[in-house]
C-alpha cells in the first residue's frame, strides 16, 4: 500500500516537473499566465521555468515575419475609388508580426482574430489614401508625378497607426501587388489604346515616307550637283583644249600670216562653195583668162590680186 | 513464496531492459546528418546553438531538447508571378494584368529564381513562408516599375532594364524584411498586350517595318542615282579629255603640215600661190553652176555665158 501511495506521488512530481519546464523556441514568444492572468513573456530563445500546470500555463506566441494578401487568393480583388472617381481594383500585401506577445494575447488571442482586423484596416487605409489622389498619380511616365510609393507609405502609416500600439503587433510593410481596371472599364481603355495604336502607325508611316522623300530628294540635289560640275570640269578641259590650240596655231602660222591668210582662203572656198551654188564670174576673172581671147578684154588682169577673194562670187 | 518473487524480478528485468531500450533508442535519434547541399541549423531548448553545421554525420540532443533544420543552399527555387492559378491559360485572365505609366494593359509573367541566403538561420526561422514573400515582393515591385514606364518601353526597349530594376527593389525589400533569400534572376517570360488590342499593337509593328522599308528603298534609289550620276560626270569629263586631246592633235597636225609647207613655199611664193589658187578653182568651179558675166554689157542687162549645166 505504501509503495503505491510512493509510486503516486513520484508520478505527480515527475508531471509537475515537466510541466514547471518552458522552451522557448527561436520563432516564438511565450507568455506565461497565472491562474489565467498574463504574468510575464519569455521574448528570448531558451529553457524557462514557471509553476507546475494548474498554475502558470505557457502560451506560445508565433513572433516570424506573417504575410496576409488582402483581399485573400481566393477573393475577388476590392474595387476603390481614386481621387478623380476613376474605378480601380486593388490586390495588397501585408507584412506583420507579433511584438508584444502580452498586448497580443490580452486582444487579439489568436492569429485569424488578428487577420482579421488587420484586413478590414488595410483596405479601410487603401479606401481613404486612394481616394485622395487622382488616377495620374498612381500610373505616370513624368518623373515625380508617380506617388505610388508614397500612397503605399501612407496607407502603411495608416494601419501602423491604428494597430501597432492596441494590439502589440508590428505592421512591417503594407504594399500594393497588383491594381487594375474593373472589368466594366477595360473595353474604353482598349479603345483608346487601339486608337494611340492607330495613330502611332500612321505616324511611323508618315515618317518614313518623310524620311524616303528627304533621302530621294537629297540624292537628286547631290546628282545635280556631280552633273553640274562633271559639265564645269568638261568646259574647262574644252577650253584649255582650244587655248593649247590657238597657241599651236598662232606659234605655227606667225611664221607666214599671209600664207596663211591664203590657204585658209583657198581652203574656205573649197568648203563653202558646192554643187548648188551658182557663181557669176566676170569675163575679167582671173580664173577665166585662157577663156577671154573669145570675148572683149579691156585690160590685162593683175596677177598679183589672187589673195582676195574673187570679186562677184555669190553663193546661195 | 518463490514463485511470486521469480515473477517479480522477471518483470523488473523487462521493465529494466524496456526502460534501457528507450532510453537508447531517445538517445539514437540524436543522430542526423547533413547532405553535401545541405546546410544545418541546430537549436537546443529553442536557441540556435550552431547555424552552419557542414555536411556529413552529426548529434544534437534529442527532440524535445534539441532541434535540427536543414536548408538546401545550393538549389534554385523559382517562382511565377502573374500566371494565373487555373494552369498556363493566362491569356484573359486579369491576374496577370498589369498598367503602364501612360495608362496601357499588358499582361506580364515573370518567372523568378532565388536562393537561401547562407547562413539559413534567417531563412529558416524569420518568416513564416519566405517563398511566398519572394513572390509577394516582386509582384509589388514589378507593378510599382511597370506603372512608370510607357508601354513601349515596356514591349520593347526597357525590358532588360526592368528585370533588373525589378530585381534590385524587391531584393532590397525581402532584405529589410528579413526573408534570407537572395534573388538571382527575374525574367519576363511574356509580355504582351491583351487579346483585344493585340492586333492593334501588330499593325504598329508592321507599320513601323513598312516605314523601314520604305526609307531602305529610299537609300537604295539615292545610291543609285548618285552612282549614275557618277557614272555619267564621270563620262562627260573623259569625253572633254577625248575631244582635247582631238582637238590639239589636230591642231598640232595643221600646225605641221603648215610648217613643213612653208620653206618650200618661201622657195617659189607667186608659183606656189597660183598653182594653189587655180588647182582650188579647178575643184570648186568643177561642182559649181557659172556664170560669165561681160564686163563690155554690163550697163543695164549684163550678157550672160552659161559654160557648163548640170
Amino acid at each position: 500500500m505504501k509503495k503505491w501511495v510512493f509510486l503516486a506521488l513520484l508520478a505527480l512530481a515527475l508531471a509537475a516537473g515537466y510541466s514547471s519546464v518552458v522552451i522557448v523556441d527561436e520563432t516564438q514568444m511565450t507568455v506565461i499566465t497565472r491562474f489565467g492572468d498574463p504574468t510575464r513573456t519569455l521574448t528570448d530563445p531558451g529553457l524557462y521555468f514557471k509553476a507546475p500546470l494548474p498554475v502558470d500555463r505557457a502560451l506560445a506566441v508565433d513572433k516570424r515575419l506573417l504575410v496576409l494578401d488582402v483581399p485573400s487568393r481566393e477573393e475577388a480583388p476590392r474595387e476603390f475609388l481614386t481621387l478623380d472617381k476613376k474605378n480601380i481594383e486593388v490586390s495588397t500585401y501585408a507584412c506583420w508580426k507579433v511584438t508584444d506577445a502580452l498586448q497580443f494575447m490580452k486582444t487579439l488571442t489568436s492569429r485569424e482574430s488578428a487577420e482579421a482586423i488587420l484586413r478590414d484596416a488595410v483596405l479601410s487605409a487603401c479606401g481613404k489614401t486612394l481616394a485622395s489622389h487622382p488616377l495620374g498619380e498612381m500610373f505616370s511616365i513624368t518623373e515625380g508625378q508617380m506617388k505610388l510609393g508614397d500612397i503605399q507609405r501612407t496607407i502603411h502609416e495608416t494601419c501602423e497607426a491604428q494597430l501597432e500600439k492596441a494590439y502589440g503587433i508590428d505592421i512591417v510593410d503594407v504594399r500594393l501587388k497588383r491594381i487594375n481596371l474593373p472589368e466594366a472599364n477595360r473595353s474604353s481603355v482598349f479603345e483608346r489604346m487601339r486608337k494611340e495604336r492607330q495613330r502611332f502607325a500612321s505616324q511611323y508611316l508618315n515618317e518614313g515616307e518623310e524620311e524616303a522623300v528627304r533621302i530621294r530628294s537629297q540624292a537628286k540635289t547631290k546628282e545635280q550637283e556631280i552633273l553640274g560640275q562633271a559639265y564645269e570640269e568638261a568646259k574647262r578641259i574644252e577650253a584649255e583644249a582650244e587655248a593649247k590650240a590657238y597657241a599651236i596655231y598662232a606659234e605655227a602660222y606667225e611664221r607666214d600670216p599671209e600664207f596663211y591668210e591664203f590657204l585658209r582662203n583657198m581652203e574656205s572656198l573649197e568648203k563653202t562653195l558646192t554643187q548648188s551654188t551658182t557663181l557669176f564670174l566676170p569675163a575679167d576673172h582671173p580664173y577665166l583668162k585662157g577663156l577671154t581671147p573669145w570675148l572683149a578684154l579691156p585690160k590685162p588682169i593683175p596677177t598679183t590680186d589672187v589673195t582676195t577673194p574673187p570679186p562677184g562670187t555669190s553663193g546661195e | 513464496m518463490t514463485r511470486p518473487g521469480r515473477r517479480k524480478t522477471w518483470i523488473r528485468r523487462v521493465a529494466l531492459l524496456a526502460a534501457t531500450l528507450a532510453a537508447g533508442a531517445w538517445g539514437y535519434s540524436g543522430f542526423y546528418s547533413i547532405a553535401p547541399s545541405e546546410h544545418g541549423v541546430v537549436l537546443r531548448f529553442g536557441r540556435v546553438v550552431a547555424d552552419n553545421v557542414p555536411p556529413g554525420m552529426h548529434y544534437a540532443w534529442p527532440a524535445p531538447i534539441g532541434r535540427v533544420l536543414k536548408a538546401q543552399l545550393t538549389e534554385v527555387r523559382r517562382i511565377e508571378v502573374g500566371y494565373t492559378m487555373l494552369g498556363r491559360k493566362f491569356t484573359e485572365a486579369r491576374r496577370s494584368d498589369l498598367i503602364t505609366g501612360d495608362e496601357n494593359i499588358l499582361k506580364m509573367m515573370l518567372v523568378v529564381q532565388y536562393r537561401v541566403a547562407p547562413p539559413p538561420t534567417a531563412f529558416l526561422l524569420r518568416a513564416e513562408d519566405p517563398h511566398w514573400l519572394v513572390e509577394r515582393a516582386m509582384e509589388a515591385s514589378l507593378s510599382r516599375r511597370v506603372a512608370s514606364l510607357p508601354v513601349d518601353a515596356v514591349l520593347t526597349t526597357a525590358r532588360s532594364e526592368l528585370q533588373i530594376r525589378v530585381l534590385e527593389d524587391a531584393q532590397a525589400l525581402l532584405d529589410s524584411y528579413g526573408a534570407g533569400v537572395t534573388l538571382i534572376d527575374a525574367n519576363l517570360q511574356e509580355v504582351m498586350p491583351p487579346l483585344p488590342v493585340s492586333d492593334a499593337f501588330t499593325d504598329v509593328a508592321s507599320a513601323k517595318k513598312d516605314a523601314e522599308q520604305r526609307i531602305e528603298q529610299a537609300r537604295e534609289a539615292g545610291a543609285r542615282t548618285l552612282a549614275n550620276a557618277r557614272s555619267e560626270a564621270q563620262r562627260l569629263t573623259e569625253e572633254a579629255r577625248g575631244r582635247r586631246a582631238e582637238r590639239v592633235s589636230k591642231a598640232e597636225g595643221d600646225a605641221q603640215r603648215f610648217v613643213r609647207l612653208l620653206p618650200e613655199y618661201r622657195r617659189a611664193p607667186d608659183l606656189t600661190r597660183k598653182r594653189l589658187y587655180l588647182e582650188a578653182m579647178e575643184r570648186i568651179l568643177s561642182r559649181a553652176k557659172i556664170y560669165v558675166i561681160e564686163p563690155g554689157a554690163g550697163e543695164t542687162r549684163p550678157r550672160i555665158t552659161v559654160l557648163e549645166d548640170r
